[in-house]
């Protein structure tokens, strides 16, 4: 994610030392991340597995990450990507539990949410971590063929096999497969060019 | 695996889209396989990306619940040498990343971008050495200005200088941290304090400690909260005990 962006740069750092903490049993660490990015893992688990069981897994994305802590590697990737990552893994949980309609569902209510809200300017968490990309991403998402990007939500947001979307949809798999791959090479592209914009300067929230 | 076969199936694992077996046949692959690797770090920004649009939009900044208390085992640390390092002194790694954060938040926080600031790596160092050697209280600096509760008073100029200082207190910790930026040079033995009128008295709170840049700090501690006030001040106090104002804010 952009890391050109002093603002960035800094959140990131902050982040990495107070996962470094947590993996050394700092509460302290562990309550500023929950502070700093809870809002975040409950606004992916509203919109996943709806409002009621939403904090439900905010508690558990976060007792995950004070089990794995160490686990997390800055080298891998920005660490509101790694800990999104938990929080998505922990809601298709949720999701299979209810079943393969709700996965679906869950993955289409995304996508009209993805698709119908105005093209705004990116909020404040999505800027100092994303930068550009966030507008890029979006508007990547919404010029895919429908198909591609149906296939994209079902398997990220859904949590669906290509198996079970081709079963979902009705199309062969070997399509399935090949909008796959197509659907992440346009947002890969996306995501690359619009890291190579200049990033927006110093977000409200840090003046 | 081939790595031909393998190519073709990096998107849908890095959208959790693979049966497991196949999964697993892929990670046996791409163990041994740089260019794999680097295939899947590009594939996966963008899919996080994805998450973290829906998560921003959906946050409604209500309150968060409580964190319930961590689970009671321990977390899973690695018996590295570097890792028991690092527990006989839990925050030498950890601060240095916290002071390099501090001080690209701190000179962002002040304002001393005007554009863009350029970012070299040696820009960064000369930056982290200017600032990391006041910056010993860190820890504690980070815990108060970055707090979701944090109240920030900003105090402007009164003398048509640049200079400008924050106060950041937070309900609960019992620091009260300041900031000035642009800060004048200071002529021999005069000094830059804090005052921070209670209850209708003003009281001197402390030096700030200021850089040759015009970077000041001053980090107080107190018993509980600190108090509420209702004004606050950065006055530069001459030897020979002449006042002058330099900065101020005042509740509405």
């Amino acid at each position: 994610m952009d890391d050109s962006d002093p603002v960035a740069s800094a959140r990131r750092a902050l982040d990495e030392g107070d996962v470094a903490r947590v993996a050394t049993g700092d509460v302290g660490a562990y309550h500023a991340l929950y502070e700093r990015h809870g809002p975040l893992v409950r606004g992916l688990a509203r919109r996943m597995v709806g409002a009621a069981e939403a904090d439900d897994v905010l508690q558990e994305v976060f007792s995950t990450l004070w089990l794995k802590a160490a686990q997390y590697q800055p080298a891998r990737g920005h660490f509101v990507g790694w800990l999104l990552t938990i929080a998505r893994n922990e809601c298709i949980r949720v999701l299979r539990r209810r079943g393969r309609e709700a996965q679906v569902a869950a993955s289409e209510a995304i996508g009209a949410m993805l698709l119908g809200r105005p093209d705004t300017a990116p909020g404040p968490e999505q800027r100092a971590v994303l930068g550009e990309q966030a507008a890029a991403l979006q508007r990547a998402l919404a010029t895919l063929p429908a198909e591609q990007r149906r296939v994209l939500l079902l398997a990220y947001f859904g949590g669906l096999s290509q198996t079970a979307i081709a079963e979902v949809t009705g199309w062969p798999l070997g399509t399935v497969k090949r909008r796959v791959q197509l659907g992440m090479q346009k947002l890969r592209r996306a995501y690359a060019d619009g890291h190579d914009r200049t990033p927006i300067v110093a977000g409200e929230r840090w003046a | 695996m081939n790595h031909d076969v393998a190519v073709e199936q990096l998107e849908a694992y890095v959208l959790g889209a693979l049966e497991p077996d196949e999964a697993h046949a892929l990670e046996a692959h791409i163990a041994d396989c740089e260019i794999c690797l680097r295939s899947i770090a590009m594939l996966r920004d963008p899919a996080e990306g994805l998450a973290l649009l829906v998560a921003a939009d959906a946050d409604d900044a209500a309150a968060l619940p409580p964190l319930r208390p961590p689970p009671a085992a321990s977390p899973v640390v690695q018996p590295t040498a570097e890792r028991r390092h690092a527990r006989s002194t839990p925050l030498r790694a950890p601060s240095r990343a916290a002071v390099f954060a501090l001080v690209v938040l701190l000179v962002g926080a002040l304002g001393f971008w005007t554009g863009r600031v350029s970012h070299s790596e040696a820009q960064e160092r000369q930056l982290r050495q200017e600032l990391s050697g006041m910056v010993e209280r860190q820890e504690v600096v980070l815990e108060v200005v970055d707090g979701a509760n944090t109240v920030k008073r900003l105090l402007r100029s009164t003398t048509g200088s640049t200079a400008y200082g924050k106060v950041y207190t937070r309900p609960g910790i019992p620091h009260l941290v300041a900031m000035a930026g642009r800060l004048e040079a200071l002529a021999d033995d005069s000094t830059y304090e804090l005052t921070l009128t209670v209850g209708g008295e003003e009281r001197d709170v402390g030096l700030l400690r200021v850089e040759r840049t015009g970077f000041g700090l001053l980090v107080v501690d107190f018993p509980g909260d600190p108090p509420p006030f209702e004004a606050a001040r950065v006055v530069r106090r001459g030897a020979d005990g002449s006042v002058e104002t330099v900065l101020a804010w005042s509740a509405p």
